[in-house]
């Protein structure tokens, strides 16, 4: 590197010193390119060795895909930069479009004195060229496009603050190249501005006000585009390690749970039998509580659901629990709950094991409960009277608010609870 | 009546066995798959006279197969199994053809009784589905009246009090007691809303079953 710049002061103070004193008519703008292009070569040959970007890295990562090889391409980039900086327009383009998809942590380090002669290089090219003739559109035309894409394209693929900072990254380099593509945007917009005559019209104002809010949008924008999505990201990551930790927990505290008490009871089959019941209760309310949170926060389904498993739990039986539509749990309903429960009490009672159906029916003018079981069953009238204590507790109950209750039994045939509320509007 | 064969139709080899031993006495079991492909290889292959489908499958789950194989094989009768209670994948499978449905916690003389009853060509209602479906016509019915096809959409009084009784926890042949009828009445009434559930509007259904996601 100082090789580099010591060659093109050196060189240039000579040739200064050549054309005043008369010896060689200097002919400016080959002297410049040449130049430019000695530097330039010296600065990329003193660049990381590792690093096998040019630029900013655009063209190494499109090579290949339209089969042109990376060579070819950057010939193509240069050879057009006259052409009104067609060449580095597209490629301009092409960063911005990649740098919106690129994740910050995967850009590769760019090289500030890879960066620097490239930039050299091109400048001589271009000095050349249009001194022969070889150009189109205006000088500030092709200026302003140069500057402002050559600095853009290096702007926006620049890593972010964080990443500038991780070790393996020279830091210097980074804000060099950030320092660099801010001087190459400003210089194009006072190179725009300034050629549209100082002002003096009012045309030219608008246009050159608005060529400059344009070319700070583009500054800007990508990398608030890209942050915002950063954003939304991170934040759905932080909902799905919220979700993964609660899963965790539920398995954790429920599940795995009741694996070792299972173990544990292994001997002891009814245990078994309660605890899996109650395990798959818990996991399948669990589901269902975070696919749908909303809803009547305590309604008739729930409530009966609820007491089903509670008398599940108590008597070690299989209740099957079959609701259809559904209300909020009123004062006007809840005797009908607390009945049903007190009948699936009894069931579980007499029903020697087998299942028991509940059956809430949830209408508009009407609620109904029916609590079956495949028990023995009994003759209703050989009860006697100081055995109906809680069939008359369920029957007083129901008739206390307006409702009835009935049951149908026989000997051999199980027993059925039917209670019924009409419904007040 | 012959034993019907089966062909059992789960992701999970452990509830395959266990479903096979039970059924071993019974039926004629010629055909385990774990995957929807393997499943429309071995039905295509053994013809078998019912199929036990689980609901939950990667890849489709049952209903990918009951679409596969239910239009080239008619004579395969589906028999849909689920450990899941959400109406709106019962009643998908009822819509495409299964011929009934029970859950997985079925006792083992029930679930042979349930396939027996498919093979000859009669729906099994749980009473869960029976609740179901009793909620899906009252739904339907009240929300778009003017809509639904009358002889299809709505259910009669005799089958209305059919599936009632099935929700309550009534077998088929208690229900005929109740009501006073034959249990192959009472078949005849489960089939015929089987019938219906299939030829209603789709869409409505499962509005309806999406919206009821809480059972």
């Amino acid at each position: 590197m100082p090789l580099a710049t010591g060659a093109f002061a050196v060189g240039m103070a000579g040739l200064v010193g050549l054309d005043e004193i008369g010896l060689i008519n200097l002919d400016w703008p080959w002297a410049l390119a040449l130049m430019c292009v000695v530097a330039g070569c010296g600065l990329s040959a003193s660049g990381h060795r590792s690093t096998p970007l040019a630029y900013a890295g655009v063209l190494r990562r499109l090579a290949g895909h339209p089969r042109v090889p990376l060579p070819v391409m950057r010939a193509a980039v240069v050879l057009t930069a006259p052409l009104a900086g067609i060449g580095v327009a597209l490629y301009t383009l092409v960063a911005l479009l990649e740098s919106l998809e690129a994740p910050r942590a995967l850009r590769p380090a760019v090289d500030w004195r890879q960066v620097g002669g490239t930039g050299l290089i091109g400048l001589g090219f271009v000095v050349g060229a249009t001194h022969v003739g070889y150009q189109l559109g205006t000088e500030t035309l092709l200026w302003s496009v140069l500057l402002a894409g050559s600095g853009l394209s290096l702007f926006w693929w620049l890593p972010d603050r964080q990443t500038r900072k991780l070790p393996g990254r020279s830091r210097f380099d980074n804000e060099a190249l950030f320092w660099i593509s801010l001087g190459l945007v400003g210089t194009a917009i006072a190179l725009a501005l300034g050629s549209t005559g100082l002002f003096d019209q009012a045309g030219d104002k608008i246009a050159a006000t608005a060529a400059a809010i344009g070319l700070i949008a583009l500054v800007i924008g990508p990398r608030w585009l890209r942050t915002s999505r950063a954003l939304a990201v991170e934040r759905i990551e932080r909902a799905r390690a919220t979700e993964r930790a609660e899963v965790g927990g539920l398995l954790h505290d429920s599940v795995l749970q009741t694996l070792a008490l299972i173990q544990d009871r292994a001997d002891d089959p009814a245990e078994v039998v309660a605890l899996a019941r109650r395990q798959e209760r818990e996991l399948r309310a669990w589901l269902l509580d975070s696919r749908l949170a909303e809803g009547p926060p305590r309604s008739v389904a729930t409530a009966l659901r609820a007491l089903a498993a509670a008398v599940e739990d108590a008597h070690k039986v299989k209740i099957e629990v079959v609701t259809v539509g559904d209300a909020p749990l009123d004062e006007q309903l809840e005797p009908l709950v607390a009945a049903a429960g007190e009948a699936l009490v009894n069931a579980a009672k007499h029903a020697n094991g087998s299942p028991i159906s509940l059956f809430g029916e949830i209408e508009e003018r009407r609620v109904a409960a029916y609590v079956r079981d495949r028990g023995p069953g009994f003759d209703l009238d050989s009860i006697p009277e100081d055995r109906r204590g809680v069939r008359d507790s369920i029957f007083a109950r129901m008739m206390r608010h307006g409702g009835h209750a009935a049951v149908r039994t026989a000997p051999g045939g199980g027993c059925e609870v039917q209670l019924v509320q009409e419904r007040r509007r | 009546m012959s034993r019907p064969r089966v062909v059992i139709v789960d992701d999970h080899e452990l509830f395959r066995v266990g479903v096979r031993s039970r059924l071993d006495e019974h039926v004629d079991v010629v055909g385990e798959a774990g995957t929807v492909e393997e499943a429309v290889a071995a039905i295509r292959a053994e013809r078998p006279d019912v199929v036990l489908l689980d609901v939950h499958m990667p890849g489709g789950g049952g209903l990918a197969v009951l679409t596969a194989v239910s239009k080239e094989l008619p004579g395969v009768r589906f028999l849909a199994l689920s450990v899941s209670d959400a109406p709106e994948d019962v009643i998908e499978l009822v819509h495409a053809g299964a011929r009934g449905y029970v859950t997985k916690t079925i006792g083992a003389d029930e679930l042979a009784d349930a396939v027996l009853r498919v093979a000859d060509d009669d729906a099994v209602f749980s009473p869960r589905l029976a609740g179901f479906v009793l909620d899906a016509f009252a739904a339907s019915a009240a929300v778009e009246p003017a809509q639904v096809d009358p002889e299809l959409a709505q259910l009669t009084m005799r089958e209305r009090e059919v599936l009632h009784l099935i929700a309550r926890g009534y077998l088929n042949k208690e229900v005929g007691q109740e009501l006073g009828i034959s249990t192959k009445t009472v078949e005849t009434h489960v089939s015929a809303v089987l019938r219906k559930l299939q030829l209603s509007n789709r869409h409505q259904l499962s509005r309806w079953a999406a919206e009821r996601r809480l059972d």
